[in-house]
């Protein structure tokens, strides 16, 4: 059965793409914030064969959780969609580790800690008379919205924060990508659309 | 020298433009003449290199106090081998600090006294003897307009020139205080662009060669350096983000990819409740996929591989779980036996298909007892094994 399953798995020793990347792999780390390497990383996202590597591993871990838990629940999908697009990113980004380990208990509970704290404070605090000043850094303001939204990234650089929201757009384009072509070929198999297997095998589903 | 040292200090101290017209005039004749004077004698000048400090601080202090007179007296004594004369301005009270003044090179013509005395002053009347133009500098010492204009000029004067020599740090920043009248920004740039004229004689000095009207302080490199690298990594996320061609500016851009970064994390939320919603009806959906296709699958091996992400799936599905999506996918229909016929002969589908597998004939057999359709259901069968 194993031999049956073609060679789309990423196999590092049978194909050679995969070996380009290992040499790749070499050459980006050292210098993460390079132009170029930056580019690379940027344009690894677009190609097919990462989007496949990413459907494939979704597939296999979404069924182990399914196992393991057997509630449908949307978050849980969303987290194992999100982990495993991490792991994809291979460690190099700000974003995928701090996705790795968010799911630490530790993390959870200082954030929760936080809130709390904070929103206590405030109440007991005087209220604040110049609120009008709140607003004044706008584009600093953005820029926290910004860093809140890609994970990890709250107290980085203008330039890193950048760097790291231009890998973490193109990493979420291919996971769009990846679960809408997952989902229509889920939902038309499960919908029971008859088209003949030969059919099916030959059209690409949603392409 | 000492005779026309003191006419000129009885002049000084009346400041009045006109006079100080009178005194350029008669100072720029000495100074061509001290031309010989410089030329000869090397160790008075290096001798003044000593008392540099003072004299920068007289300068300075000249600057400070505002008033013109008392700014020629330097202006006498650069190439001088007067110490006296030095004595003498040492007393007019250094108030500021270092001041830039380099050393006039033993080939000392008079340009250089000139543009040495540009750099340690901020009046136009010195910018202009820099240029060379005595006529030049008397047209623009009659429109004394204030010190704001002429340093204004004086940065277009030294703007003009292509190429400027960059300074420590250290020193720019000493020239600034030297202007306590005109307005910082306006000074700053022109006293140090004139300092970066005058000559180099320490050796720490890193020359780069700036762009033209561009400043070419540490600092501001540096800047530009900064900006440049954000410019770019913002041109590769307009690269990203779609529709960001006619936007300009930070801001706007930093809106649009926070948009898009929003819509993005939403359709992925999207995308995964559907996946989840998908799951229940199979065991994990993805185990009935390579059911259906599992008898061409096979049969087109090459082609499978070659397709993506459908092909993908289908390779997954072929899995020993198998028994297991039958047997689920057997519980999922088998509660429904009155829903439309389309939904059990689409649900029929997977299980023929699944049959393909001996185990799953048995299994097959016991649902096409309730098939409402058996039409439909050996379509599907037709349709599963081809």
């Amino acid at each position: 059965m194993a031999s049956l399953i073609p060679n789309l798995e990423p196999n590092p020793d049978t194909s050679p793409e995969f070996q380009r990347k290992k040499r790749r792999k070499t050459e980006k780390r050292p210098g993460s914030f390079d132009r170029n390497q930056g580019n690379q990383r940027i344009k690894r996202w677009q190609t097919e064969r990462e989007q496949q590597i990413y459907s494939t591993k979704l597939i296999e871990a979404l069924r182990r959780s399914r196992r393991n838990s057997s509630s449908a629940a949307g978050k849980e999908v969303r987290g194992t969609a999100d982990r495993v697009l991490a792991i994809s990113a291979k460690g190099t980004t700000r974003w995928s580790r701090a996705i790795l380990t968010s799911g630490l208990s530790a993390g959870a509970k200082m954030r929760k800690h936080k809130k709390a704290n904070i929103n206590a404070n405030r109440r007991l605090r005087k209220p604040k008379i110049n609120k009008e000043k709140r607003k004044l850094p706008v584009f600093k303001r953005k820029l926290m919205v910004l860093g809140r939204l890609v994970p990890g990234c709250r107290k980085l650089s203008f330039s890193n924060l950048l760097e790291e929201t231009s890998d973490y757009i193109a990493a979420l384009e291919m996971q769009v990508r990846a679960m809408t072509a997952i989902t229509e070929y889920l939902a038309g198999s499960s919908g029971g659309e008859l088209q003949p297997p030969a059919d099916r095998l030959g059209s690409n589903v949603n392409s | 020298m000492l005779r026309g040292l003191h006419s000129l200090e009885s002049c000084t101290y009346n400041g009045m433009d006109m006079r100080v017209l009178e005194r350029q005039q008669a100072r720029l004749k000495w100074l061509l003449q001290q031309q010989d004077y410089v030329v000869q004698n090397n160790n008075p000048v290096e001798l003044c290199v000593s008392s540099v400090p003072q004299f920068q601080g007289l300068i300075g202090g000249n600057l400070g106090s505002g008033q013109l007179v008392e700014l020629k007296m330097p202006e006498v004594y650069l190439g001088s081998d007067d110490f006296h004369k030095l004595v003498n301005l040492s007393v007019a009270g250094p108030e500021f600090g270092i001041s830039k003044m380099d050393l006039v090179p033993p080939e000392g013509a008079a340009d250089y006294c000139i543009s040495r005395t540009s750099s340690c002053q901020m009046t136009a009347r010195t910018a202009l003897m820099k240029e060379g133009g005595e006529g030049v500098i008397l047209e623009k010492i009659e429109s004394t307009t204030g010190r704001e204009s002429f340093n204004k000029r004086k940065a277009e004067a030294v703007a003009d020139d292509k190429c400027k020599e960059r300074r420590i740090k250290g020193e720019v920043e000493g020239e600034p205080e030297v202007k306590t009248k005109c307005s910082k920004e306006v000074s700053r740039n022109p006293s140090k662009e004139n300092s970066k004229v005058s000559e180099v004689q320490k050796p720490d000095y890193i020359h780069v060669r700036a762009r033209r009207g561009q400043a070419t302080d540490s600092h501001s490199l540096a800047e530009r350096a900064r900006r440049e690298k954000i410019s770019k990594k913002m041109k590769c996320l307009q690269d990203l983000v779609p529709g960001c061609n006619k936007i300009t500016g930070k801001a706007g851009m930093l809106d649009e990819i926070i948009n898009y970064v929003q819509s993005l994390q939403r359709q992925v939320e999207f995308l995964s409740m559907k996946l989840a919603a998908l799951n229940p009806s199979v065991e994990f959906n993805v185990d009935n996929l390579p059911v259906k296709e599992f008898p061409a699958y096979v049969a087109n091996f090459p082609a499978a591989a070659k397709s993506p992400a459908v092909a993908n799936l289908t390779c997954l599905q072929f899995n020993p779980l198998q028994k297991e999506a039958v047997s689920c996918m057997l519980d999922a229909t088998m509660p429904l036996p009155q829903t439309s016929t389309e939904g059990i002969a689409s649900a029929s589908i997977s299980i023929p298909e699944q049959a393909f597998s001996s185990s799953c004939i048995t299994q097959l057999q016991a649902f096409s007892s309730w098939n409402t359709d058996p039409q439909g259901l050996n379509n599907a069968y037709n349709m599963g094994f081809h």
